[in-house]
């Protein structure tokens, strides 16, 4: 099972700096790599801005990086509030790899825009540099499990990889499923692997805290807590290595 | 017609449950659920009731909690027990593969402090039971907007996307749903929980008219 971690580059989604100094009270993911003796930390980011950082103390600590970018793709750009966008994610595999990450991130956020079209990312796209990965959650395969969507999108020009996770949340046994089922009709390969969004289980607290701050704090004009912090299925903790540890 | 549905079984049983909380947060050991109701009914008639509290130590309800669900410390202290025999008792029903789990918005919360009450009597997590779940929150929604689950997708799945669904003004509380189909409540005892499962056992029979299930 791969640990695909998230850090606070990603705003909102992970309480992980990329780095921080040992003993510190923060945590990073390359400290928590060291610790649990991985060789290589695999990154999975919704932005570019934290890959110099990442890249700086991949080269620090010894510790080999596979950089991902995690963004939306839609069928057509003009159609983009409609039902056919989903999360994907792409692996950098070489340098090559990573400026055609920087062209894929400027294409999909130039004039304010905040996904790519399938169709400028095939333009794009080279099989010998770059990986595309289907995550678990926010896929097209989850946004038609549960959000009425019904995209069905053309991958013809590269062999995506489906990502797996079980983090205990109830509805993961029905993610699966549909995942197996797609993979084996169209001969997709699966991945088991975990996002990491802190280190251990008892970091939830702070996890919850710090998405309550990034959702501006207030719910229709109601002031959040953790005693009621609106996060819709926001109901695991296992987002961790911890959990990661146990069941790798 | 379709003789499957629901509304045509009169014997199907349901198990009509809901929890009181300390708190709105899914997943915190402070947010002890307090209450644990439930009833096991056919279409005709209720066949067992049971209203639990659960007694903790360290319960710590928020003053909004206790505001909207008149939360009762003497009642509570009397009437609270063993909260590991109260949940076997209810996980014998849960767990039965014949029954139908029933409850309004369980998708979103129940479910989620099930988890939890299962976590502070020592058990892990265990969600064999969601595709049976019927959530009449998720039923009003489709209801009210006509969503019919035409795509023959599973029931679940149908009703998280429902779950998912928000749409400005559309009101499917419990309160909403039993003013909709006029059936007469206490509003001062909404949210608590006995008496929140029997409106909602007469909203589900309501409800199994409206749509096909």
């Amino acid at each position: 099972m791969i640990p695909l971690f998230k850090s606070d580059y990603s705003i909102g989604k992970s309480i992980l700096k990329i780095t921080s100094k040992a003993n510190s009270k923060v945590d990073s993911v390359f400290e928590i790599a060291k610790e649990e003796g991985l060789t290589t930390a695999t990154m999975v980011e919704d932005c570019l801005t934290g890959f110099l950082s990442a890249t700086r103390a991949s080269k620090n600590y010894g510790i080999d990086l596979i950089f991902g970018l995690r963004l939306t793709c839609c069928d057509s750009r003009s159609k983009k509030e409609a039902q056919d966008c989903h999360k994907i994610i792409i692996f950098a595999k070489n340098d090559e790899g990573c400026k055609l990450l920087n062209k894929i991130f400027s294409k999909a956020f130039e004039l304010g825009g905040t996904s790519i079209e399938i169709n400028d990312l095939k333009k794009l796209w080279q099989e010998s540099a770059l990986l595309m990965a289907i995550p678990f959650y926010d896929s097209f395969i989850y946004n038609n499990l549960f959000k009425f969507s019904q995209c069905m999108p053309l991958f013809s020009f590269t062999k995506p990889i489906f990502l797996e996770e079980d983090n205990m949340l109830p509805f993961d046994s029905i993610i699966k499923d549909a995942i197996h089922q797609y993979c084996k009709k169209n001969k997709f390969e699966t991945l088991k692997t975990k996002s990491i969004y802190y280190k251990n289980r008892s970091d939830f607290e702070a996890f919850q805290t710090y998405k309550c701050i990034c959702n501006r704090g207030s719910w229709q004009g109601k002031t959040v807590s953790l005693e009621k912090p609106n996060l819709d299925h926001c109901g695991s903790r296992e987002f961790c290595i911890e959990s990661w540890r146990e069941c790798k | 017609m379709n003789e499957n549905l629901l509304r045509f079984n009169k014997k199907q049983k349901y198990l009509i449950f809901d929890y009181e909380t300390c708190n709105l947060n899914l997943n915190s050991k402070d947010n002890k659920p307090w209450q644990l109701s439930y009833i096991v009914a056919d279409f005709n008639k209720i066949l067992e009731e049971q209203d639990f509290y659960l007694k903790w130590e360290d319960l710590k309800i928020s003053d909004e909690a206790k505001k909207i669900t008149g939360f009762n410390q003497s009642k509570y202290k009397k009437l609270a027990k063993d909260p590991a025999e109260c949940l076997k008792s209810f996980e014998g029903w849960l767990y039965n593969k014949d029954i139908i789990p029933v409850g309004h918005n369980i998708l979103g919360f129940d479910l989620y402090i099930h988890n939890i009450h299962r976590n502070l009597c020592g058990l892990k997590p265990d969600f064999s039971y969601i595709d049976r779940c019927i959530d009449t929150n998720c039923i009003a929604k489709a209801v009210a907007e006509n969503i019919k689950n035409k795509n023959q997708t599973s029931r679940i799945s149908w009703q998280y996307s429902l779950n998912n669904f928000r749409k400005r003004r559309l009101k499917t509380s419990l309160k909403a749903c039993a003013n909709k189909y006029k059936i007469e409540f206490d509003e001062k005892k909404l949210h608590n929980a006995l008496y929140d499962i029997n409106l909602n056992y007469q909203v589900l029979k309501k409800q199994l008219w409206d749509i096909e299930i």
